[in-house]
């Protein structure tokens, strides 16, 4: 950019709107905190639940119940509770505004099941938490209705908008830094939703080696195209490292019915196999550790070259585990299966 | 000027938004027959095929356009973020959507040896090749098409426009038109068929084909050269500096007018030695005769740790430029300064007294100092 020639200001007029409507009673409180004990003890875990048939074709609709029934049992094993409905509570509680970032970029046949977001939506009401306190959420409209979710700004049901689309300006006027990144962030994020949940796609990604959970979180900030240098390391760990994510990020969800081993983030029906599963966890480092690893099993058995041998191994995970985000160490791991 | 901001007001957006409303026949631009938007396309994007890209394995592809060589996966944007793989082909997402719109002085650009007192209509879109640090224009620079207001502006609009506001030119810049490439080409092409001026403000990150491609379509050109190492250039700027001398050369190779402007952060880039070699790089490659300017920086977007430039390192600077031979280096973001105007490298009279992005004075005579009849390189006329 130059040193002198500057456009007579445009910008201030978009953001004003937000930031009066903010100040006007919709900004969200803090993050309610989560006991340091629950989360001690979930570190390093990993629930794992699979069903044969269960999203045989990529995009054809999978029972909802099942994936609810799935849910219900991943957090109660999280959490140790004893039932379902305290295991969400435990984790949302009743007064909280829960946001649910998906990934649909690669459109329906490789993105967040609309009967996972249902299920997802059912548990929270479990806890108490009305739909109308649940934004599913994106960078752009077009991208959710792409995937056949119906945008709803304030009818009945959870709220479902892209932070794009937002009269006014989706995106924080200020920058937020997190290490390496310095970046506006979605008001979806500051502004609406208390906690957050994170939901991928177990999938191959070009430049990070992999896109499963934490990766999305790039879906977040304004200019996720500046952090896809060195295979998105620091990146995506700093990222993930900025305090607002670490207290709201509550709970990540990988949709894992169809995944895709090669030519990520798109969908290419070449390499995606019925993996049928779908994998949650309090410790999204650990998470994205054991999806990697699903992955590189899976390249392995196509004949493919490791990620390691791709040139883009996501070494991002170890960075994340060493800025202390969650377990990136495979052998510490404890994957349990459910259902 | 950071001075002297302007604000453009709405009306600049919604009066362009209604008087282009009949500029589009059947939805086609009637000057580059751009494909129409798709069904799913976000109407804020004007989507044409990119000119300088190749195709890889797996539907990737490289972008040819700049140095960082962008290799893209399908429905990925490049660094820039205007710029998107499509099922393997690559697209341009901000062709005829400017985000600015404003009639400038020359001046403003800056570009001192090119047109004085004229005004140009400038533009930019979304979207840089950089990240620098210290980007004044950053909330268009650094945001996707999606997240920043536009219009639709299509050439033959912008050239009708120059023309009835009396512009000289057309100025691509604020952003880097560099990656607005398409946009930039097919207005240029158009604004000198109809004998309109049209002038490039860049940071000079760009392949030397697309270069040699536009600049038959050039009448000026305005480069950042952001410091002399590389150590600024990839810390501060997330770029290299060797492609941009490379560029400079191409300028120099192929005849075109052009200035450089430098700005001065302190404790960054304003060691008189890294000062010495870039002047004397630029006397001995460039010729003596290439305007410097040396501007003011002032605290903005990632750079807030810094005060502003002390006017007297922009001396410095300056005095660098002249013990090294150069015969127009500017004391630039500083109105009133002595360094600011024109001075004949002859006689050492004035030239052309400026003050901010007024010109008070001009005492030239067909291109050639007043006094002495020596002659003022530059474009004049």
């Amino acid at each position: 950019m130059r040193g002198t020639d500057r456009p007579r200001d445009g910008g201030r007029r978009r953001f004003v709107g937000l930031s009066a409507l903010a100040a006007g009673g919709l900004l969200a409180g803090g993050a309610p905190s989560l006991g340091a004990g629950l989360r001690a003890a979930a570190r390093g875990t990993v629930l794992l639940a699979r069903g044969e048939g269960v999203g045989r074709e990529p995009g054809a609709p999978v029972e909802r119940a099942l994936l609810r029934r799935w849910l219900d049992e991943m957090l109660v094993s999280l959490t140790g509770a004893g039932s379902a409905a305290d295991a969400w509570s435990i984790l949302f509680p009743r007064r909280s505004r829960v946001g649910i970032k998906l990934n649909c970029l690669a459109g329906p046949r490789l993105s967040p099941r609309r009967e996972l977001v249902e299920a997802l939506v059912g548990g929270l009401r479990t806890a108490g938490i009305t739909p109308d306190r649940v934004i599913v959420w994106e960078r752009s409209d077009r991208e959710l209705e792409r995937c056949g979710f119906t945008v709803n700004t304030g009818g009945d049901g959870p709220l479902v908008y892209g932070t794009d689309n937002r009269a006014g300006g989706g995106y924080e006027r200020q920058l937020r830094s997190s290490g390496s990144v310095g970046s506006c962030f979605s008001r979806i994020l500051t502004e609406q939703c208390d906690l957050l949940i994170n939901v991928g796609v177990l999938k191959d990604h070009d430049l990070a080696g992999v896109s499963v959970g934490l990766k999305n979180l790039y879906g977040v900030i304004h200019n996720p195209n500046k952090y896809h240098d060195h295979t998105c390391d620091p990146y995506v760990a700093e990222l993930a490292a900025h305090h607002l994510l670490r207290e709201k990020l509550r709970l990540t969800v990988c949709d894992a019915t169809t995944a895709q081993c090669q030519g990520g983030p798109a969908f290419h029906p070449d390499w995606v196999w019925n993996f049928s599963g779908l994998l949650a966890a309090l410790d999204p480092v650990a998470l994205d550790r054991v999806g990697a690893g699903f992955i590189e099993e899976q390249r392995h058995r196509k004949g493919l070259p490791s990620l390691g041998e791709d040139q883009r191994r996501p070494s991002w995970i170890d960075t994340a585990g060493r800025l202390g985000l969650g377990e990136s160490k495979a052998e510490r791991i404890r994957r349990k299966e459910v259902g | 000027m950071d001075g002297k901001r302007e604000r453009h007001g709405e009306g600049d957006i919604s009066g362009g938004r209604r008087a282009l409303v009949g500029s589009l026949l059947g939805g086609a631009c009637l000057l580059c027959a751009r494909p129409l938007l798709g069904a799913a396309d976000d109407p804020r994007l004007g989507v044409a095929p990119a000119r300088h890209w190749k195709a890889l394995d797996r539907k990737r592809v490289e972008c040819t356009l700049c140095p960082r060589a962008c290799r893209v996966a399908d429905l990925e944007r490049g660094y820039c973020g205007v710029r998107e793989n499509r099922g393997g082909s690559y697209y341009t997402l901000v062709h005829s959507r400017p985000c600015a719109l404003h009639n400038d002085p020359i001046e403003k650009k800056p570009l001192y040896h090119y047109l004085p007192g004229s005004t140009a209509l400038s533009l930019g879109t979304a979207g840089c090749n950089m990240e620098c640090r210290f980007c004044q224009n950053w909330r268009m620079a650094q945001f996707r098409p999606e997240q920043v207001e536009s219009i639709e502006a299509g050439p033959r609009d912008l050239v009708r426009r120059a023309a009835r506001s009396g512009s000289s030119a057309i100025a691509f810049t604020y952003s880097e038109p560099v990656v607005f490439y398409e946009y930039m080409f097919d207005t240029a092409r158009h604004a000198r068929e109809q004998g309109v001026g049209a002038v490039m403000i860049s940071n000079g990150y760009i392949s030397r084909e697309p270069l040699e491609e536009l600049l038959p379509h050039l009448t000026a050109v305005k480069i950042d050269l952001k410091a002399f190492s590389e150590r600024f250039y990839r810390e501060l700027c997330s770029g290299t500096l060797q492609p941009v001398l490379e560029t400079l050369k191409t300028l120099k190779r192929k005849g075109a007018w052009f200035e450089i402007v430098v700005l001065i952060l302190p404790t960054e880039n304003d060691s008189r030695g890294e000062l010495r070699q870039m002047c004397r790089w630029v006397a001995e490659n460039l010729g003596p005769d290439v305007p410097l300017h040396f501007t003011r920086f002032h605290p903005m977007y990632k750079v807030r740790n810094l005060p502003s430039t002390p006017v007297g390192t922009l001396e410095m600077a300056r005095e660098t430029a002249l013990a090294a031979g150069l015969h127009f280096p500017y004391v630039g973001n500083v109105p009133g300064h002595p360094g600011g105007s024109t001075w004949c490298p002859g006689c050492g009279e004035v030239v052309i007294r400026r003050v901010g992005f007024k010109i008070l004075e001009k005492r030239l005579d067909s291109g050639c100092c007043a006094k002495c009849g020596r002659p003022i390189p530059g474009v004049w006329s």
